[in-house]
């Protein structure tokens, strides 16, 4: 009997292995075969991916700056909700604002990814135009990532300007810094690339 | 072979690393908790939820009871609390990995690395155990060897992908990294980012480390060096980079790889047992050392005497003895290191450099060569300043 006890668990065990390893090989000729069944099995209960452990490290990185207004006829200045946590957490790596750090950088990383999977659905060229502009913008309002960032700044703007605020307005930022064989070249610079997002009525629950 | 590893106890090192997984689990819930209604207060807020792949619907239990997160929040803590305490059990240890799965796929947003590790072994523990049933032990022995199985597929994954790219393999991927603010600090960007001997080392050394981490953790001579390595690059990733659930976690992987007599043996050797060290009074230097060594070792753990008075062979170089053992040189040192408070940060560098053999050479180098003591006779020394 614990002979057999032995034997079953090896088989569930190596099954369960050897699973894992299929799911974490890179794509082969063979992916086609075993796909379906390791997909079926991987209930996501472990949740570990080809890329999760080993990104290439990001070349650009993202913030995104917001304004609040009343009326259309009074704006604030552009405020940036990442610098003061990020302040906090070099000097403390232990500190709650590494999380919103990450949570403000991440949402308008979605946001990007959903306005250029946009773009690209409606053929925009990658150079400026501004018919596809609004075109993509237009779709672009109407979708999740659009209405929980506009969520997310509505309670900035709320929280810094107080209730009074109606309108809201936001722009990403992709930062792309100086290439490593570039890194000291005195006249190399950060190139950051932005996008304006349209002004927007605060949003309530 | 196989039916002997089944029977062994390793219940132990199971409970130790369970109880280090739950503490590193319950520091990262509390250090989100004064945003807990940003991350998880409501649905709208958030850009984007979970993949909904395989099962993981059942984590999305926020659209099913939305402004559930106070309860959620409260009842993973006590899950995590009882968890860490002898009390826990399987539908503790269920319940904490599966509100842990709904926290993630909620807001993926501010999970990392480190919150997926941690989920990965949660849902291993649930089946540990330490009871004395035999068969129930067996679980116990295979669900330990699927985590270790589990570590060593994340570090050949991560090595592999790693090598499939161009920034790992060229050398300058550590350059990319730290030049995003979130997972630099200015020090490390001033100083270190455009060194290329630390941006080449850095990057090839922990390609190299990753790709050999699966084979050398199995042997038990190597294994103290790659945990000792592989410690000092996480806990460089979680204060440096400021990613810490990750790299905690990662540190704390490596104690599944050790028995009950091997953590022991690691744990007395940073226990504060009284150690006598054996000064030449007649060196200024080497007073002011252990003057130094007074002020930063509490007097509990360490007493001074004059190597003079003991005897003339201990005046050759630095002896330390707690009794049992004679340490002498550059492991005298690390002794003193491992008991004084504020440099137990440094406990694994300098245990790495002591068993490399480097400590020993640099000291015989630098230090016993070096101008301060030399024209040694017999054990006796003639100072230079005072020729």
């Amino acid at each position: 009997m614990k002979n057999f006890t032995i034997i079953i668990m090896l088989l569930v065990g190596g099954a369960h292995l050897s699973l894992q390893v299929l799911k974490l090989l890179p794509t082969n000729p063979l992916t086609n075969y075993y796909n379906g069944f390791v997909a079926k099995y991987d209930l996501g209960f472990i949740p570990q991916k080809w890329l999760l452990f080993a990104p290439e490290p990001p070349k650009f990185s993202h913030r995104f700056h917001y304004r609040c207004g009343i009326n259309q006829k009074e704006w604030s200045y552009w405020n940036d909700p990442v610098e003061e946590n990020l302040q906090t957490h070099h000097r403390n790596r232990l500190s709650p604002a590494q999380y919103k750090v990450r949570f403000f950088k991440d949402s308008i990383r979605v946001l990007n990814n959903a306005h250029s999977n946009i773009g690209k659905g409606l053929n925009c060229p990658k150079t400026k135009n501004q018919e596809c502009y609004k075109e993509s913008i237009k779709k672009l309002i109407d979708t999740k990532p659009y209405e929980a960032m506009a969520f997310i700044v509505t309670d900035l703007c709320k929280e810094k300007y107080g209730e009074g605020i109606n309108l809201i307005q936001f722009r990403s930022l992709t930062i792309h810094p100086v290439s490593y064989s570039k890194r000291n070249d005195p006249n190399a610079k950060t190139n950051v690339n932005s996008r304006l997002y349209p002004v927007t009525k605060t949003m309530s629950l | 072979m196989i039916k002997k590893y089944f029977e062994k106890d390793n219940t132990f090192t199971t409970n130790l690393f369970m109880t280090l997984v739950y503490a590193i689990a319950l520091i990262e819930i509390i250090i989100r908790l004064p945003n807990a209604k940003l991350f998880y207060g409501s649905l709208h807020k958030v850009t984007e939820i979970g993949d909904l792949n395989g099962v993981n619907y059942i984590f999305d239990i926020f659209h099913l009871i939305p402004n559930a997160y106070i309860v959620v929040l409260s009842l993973y803590i006590a899950s995590l609390l009882i968890n860490l305490t002898n009390l826990k059990n399987i539908f503790s240890k269920t319940s904490a990995w599966y509100l842990c799965g709904v926290l993630n796929f909620y807001n993926p947003s501010i999970a990392d690395g480190g919150s997926a590790v941690i989920l990965i072994f949660m849902f291993y523990a649930i089946f540990l155990n330490d009871s004395k049933n035999y068969y129930l032990k067996a679980l116990n022995n295979m669900f330990l060897l699927l985590i270790q199985l589990q570590v060593c597929f994340i570090y050949l994954s991560a090595g592999l992908t790693k090598l499939n790219g161009q920034l790992w393999t060229r050398g300058v991927a550590t350059y990319y990294a730290l030049q995003v603010d979130q997972f630099s600090h200015p020090i490390l960007q001033q100083y270190f980012a455009k060194n290329a001997f630390f941006v080449t080392l850095s990057s090839l050394g922990t390609l190299a480390f990753q790709l050999s981490f699966p084979y050398l953790i199995w042997n038990k001579k190597t294994r103290p060096y790659v945990a000792a390595l592989g410690s000092l690059i996480h806990l460089q990733i979680s204060f440096g980079m400021g990613l810490v659930t990750f790299g905690l976690i990662m540190s704390v992987s490596y104690f599944s790889f050790y028995n009950e007599e091997e953590i022991k043996k690691v744990l007395n050797r940073f226990k504060l047992s009284q150690v006598s060290v054996f000064f030449d009074h007649e060196c200024i230097n080497c007073m002011r050392f252990a003057r130094l060594m007074r002020i930063l070792i509490p007097k509990k753990s360490l007493i001074i005497k004059d190597a003079n008075k003991k005897d003339p062979s201990f005046l050759e170089t630095l002896h330390l003895t707690d009794g049992q053992r004679v340490y002498q040189g550059f492991s005298a040192i690390c002794q003193m290191v491992y008991r004084a408070p504020i440099l137990k940060i440094a406990s694994p560098v300098f245990y790495l450099i002591e068993k490399s053999g480097l400590g020993a050479y640099f000291y015989d180098q630098y230090i016993l060569k070096s101008n301060w003591r030399n024209n040694c006779r017999e054990g006796v020394c003639t100072l230079n300043y005072i020729k």
